[in-house]
């Protein structure tokens, strides 16, 4: 736990601009709420490790938006079936269905696709959010955070020291 | 600063190496195991490989020593197979579906030793589903508490009674109101009275025949229409008397009828026929039963529509757009088998084995042939022109195939056994999606059969028949759809069976009768008086009869 707090504060507290911490929590999201072995689940890792997105935070969001994904996984179904029937869009998802990256994607899946399209949108919310949360917590919070003994007593401790190096 | 992160794409491209150097190295162990596990659940008993052996290229498959245990005697195999190997076209791989050119399936060997063990503790699920459903006892009718199934039965003689009741009530009030003594009298009599009148006048003067001839239609008129209406009660009455007749009937029969009710619900509806059946039925007969369990996994896929099929997998719903590649996602196009043993051999191929079956294209075949001490062949041809049409023929024979171990059928006493015998067996028939016509003909000759120990009474006479016997023979004809086969089964163990538990049970279920029959007469009371019913009929002829034979004297008169 402490180690989860460190890692975030860590993050929190870096140069970092917070463009990276936001596209870090959307990816979790995606990889998170979606099946982990799908194949667009590549690209996101891909992406992760491409770009200068921050690991510690994708880290600690991933099992969050896992658990997230777990309970809503029945409402993934439900949207998913809608999509993959919405019959203006049916020719386009047999298009897809007969390409091997779409044979490949599973996306015909309904937890799939909903699960997908659902983190997709929340990643277009969870983007500017996290931005703003970023820049608020860095402009009105830091200080007054730095002062919480909780704080302290983690910054003075081994774990702060090990994610600092 | 810079956006990309150079060490990134190369941890990215060594962690995919990684993976698929996992997956080239466990690849075999998750075969093996996933077969294991399937098979084990599929057999009931341990299925073991030694070793799979994964190639890339081409990608072909080879798994060496596969071993089924057999789930009735563990410590030896079902089978055994010393080499299954195949290649999968990479191309249809692409696109998710397994191709296999030809699959060669060779050493195939019956009723191997084990070195260990066979059995699942607890053995599978569906297996102990359907021992639950085997157990089966005859009814012990001597210890049947007779007094609380009358009390507690909806006795058909209680409630034809009340209906009885009900409608001589009915009855008794609209006839009483048709036949109000009063009325009709005063009617009569004012007729009679009116005759008399006119009657006096004619005598008085002849010529007042003519004056009078108006009140003389008038009176002729109103006897007209008290005789019709006579006439109406007339043929209600007879109405009204066939009904409660009928009805006095159905209470008469209807202590048998209880009777025969209450029988039923104990299976001895039918009598000894009616045990017999349920005794040697699909519920309780292994071979039949995994016969059933083989045929109800071959339902048809949901029919094509203008809309996207959904199907239900563990990943969830699968919606199934329309496939332009157009070939089964799993397809055999030839498979090889050969297998031999000290006392048989074995040799079979088959063809366009596929699923969906219906996307092959072709027939699918498999031809197999066995011989030995005896000989047996199977020839199944399977066409489907599209989902919803399927045409299978199956031809199948044995003769004089020895037999030993075999398990007959179960009871709650455990499994009777075929310790040794000659089988000679026909197996024919047509399945199509609608319909199956198969029929199976078992004979088995010169049968040993090893039953449960601790045996008494009717089973213990019956093992002793059956041992007694130079043939057993069971036909089997199965009819209906895949979706409710139904089973006719004609066998000889049957007869063995009745005389076995024949009069004893005959015995039983007569002291039975007698009990039941008592305790449903204190039930619904005395039926010998049912004559007071229909009584009251008597009196309303009469009082009809009378009322019209004064008219008529009137009528003739006038």
């Amino acid at each position: 736990m402490l180690t989860v707090l460190a890692k975030l504060l860590k993050a929190l507290n870096s140069e970092q601009s917070p463009n990276q911490l936001a596209m870090a929590v959307c990816l979790a999201a995606i990889l998170g709420l979606t099946p982990l072995m799908s194949l667009h689940n590549i690209f996101v890792v891909l992406i992760a490790l491409w770009f200068r997105v921050n690991l510690s935070i994708l880290i600690v969001s991933y099992p969050l938006f896992a658990l997230l994904g777990y309970l809503l996984s029945p409402v993934f179904e439900s949207v998913g079936l809608s999509i993959l029937q919405a019959q203006a869009l049916v020719p386009m998802w047999e298009s897809f269905f007969n390409t091997v990256i779409g044979r490949w994607s599973n996306f015909y899946f309904s937890g799939v696709i909903g699960s997908l399209i659902i983190a997709v949108a929340s990643g277009v919310v969870l983007f500017p959010a996290t931005r703003i949360a970023v820049a608020q917590y860095r402009a009105k919070w830091l200080a007054k955070f730095d002062q919480f003994k909780v704080t302290r007593m983690l910054k003075a401790s081994k774990f702060w020291q090990l994610y600092s190096d | 600063m810079k956006i990309i992160r150079l060490w990134g794409v190369i941890a990215f491209f060594v962690l995919v190496l990684l993976v698929v150097a996992a997956w080239y190295l466990l690849a075999p162990s998750l075969i093996k195991s996933g077969i294991e596990a399937t098979g084990t659940e599929v057999v009931g008993a341990k299925v073991e490989i030694d070793e799979v052996k994964l190639s890339l290229f081409p990608l072909g498959v080879e798994i060496k020593q596969l071993q089924a245990a057999d789930p009735d005697s563990p410590m030896s195999n079902l089978v055994e197979v010393g080499l299954i190997k195949f290649a999968v076209d990479s191309d249809a791989l692409m696109w998710k579906k397994i191709q296999i050119d030809e699959l060669n399936i060779s050493d195939i060997q019956l009723g191997t030793s084990r070195n260990s063990s066979g059995a699942i503790p607890g053995g599978r699920a569906t297996e102990q589903l359907s021992n639950e459903i085997a157990t089966i006892d005859l009814p012990e009718l001597s210890q049947q508490d007779v007094k609380s199934m009358v009390e507690e039965a909806d006795l058909l003689t209680v409630k034809r009674l009340n209906t009885l009741d009900t409608t001589q009530q009915r009855l008794n009030q609209e006839w009483k109101k048709a036949l109000d003594s009063d009325a009709n009298k005063a009617r009569v009599e004012s007729l009679e009275d009116e005759f008399k009148r006119l009657t006096e006048r004619a005598k008085d003067n002849k010529l007042n025949l003519i004056a009078d001839r108006k009140d003389w239609k008038k009176l002729n008129k109103a006897i007209d229409k008290e005789r019709d209406n006579i006439k109406t009660l007339n043929n209600k009455f007879k109405q009204d008397k066939e009904l409660l007749a009928t009805q006095v009937k159905a209470v008469r029969n209807g202590p048998e009828d209880d009777l025969d009710a209450i029988m039923n619900n104990m299976g001895l509806g039918n009598g000894i026929d009616g045990l017999s059946d349920r005794f040697l039925g699909p519920e309780v007969t292994p071979w039949l039963r995994k016969a059933l369990d083989a045929m109800s996994g071959l339902q048809a896929e949901p029919s094509s529509s203008e809309e996207a099929m959904v199907y239900s997998t563990d990943k969830g719903l699968r919606v199934q757009f329309k496939d332009e590649q157009l070939f089964p996602d799993v397809l055999i196009k030839k498979v090889n088998l050969s297998g031999k043993d000290q006392n048989w051999s074995l040799s079979g191929d088959g063809s366009n084995l596929g699923y969906f079956p219906w996307l092959v294209g072709q027939p699918a075949k498999l031809e197999l042939a066995m011989s030995g001490q005896g000989s047996a062949n199977l020839s199944l041809h399977s066409e489907w022109q599209n989902a919803q049409t399927m045409n299978t023929k199956i031809d199948s024979n044995v003769d004089q195939w020895p037999l030993k171990d075999f398990q007959l059928m179960e009871t709650s006493d455990g499994a009777w056994m075929v310790n040794s015998g000659q089988l000679d067996s026909n197996l024919n028939g047509k399945l199509t999606l609608e319909s199956i016509d198969l029929n199976l003909s078992l004979k088995l000759n010169q049968p040993k059969i090893n039953s449960p120990a601790n045996l008494s009474g009717w089973q213990e006479t019956l093992a002793e028949s059956l041992n007694q016997q130079s043939q057993l023979s069971i036909d089997v004809a199965v009819t209906g759809s895949l979706q409710e086969p139904q089973f006719k089964i004609r066998s000889s163990i049957e007869n063995l069976f009745k005389d076995a538990i024949g009069k004893k049970l005959k015995q039983q279920a007569e002291k039975l009768k007698s009990k039941f029959s008592e305790e449903i007469s204190a039930k619904v009371g005395d039926l010998g008086d049912l004559d007071q019913y229909t009584k009251n009929f008597d009196q309303w002829k009469e009082q009809l009869k009378s009322s019209d034979e004064l008219l008529e004297k009137l009528k003739v008169k006038i």
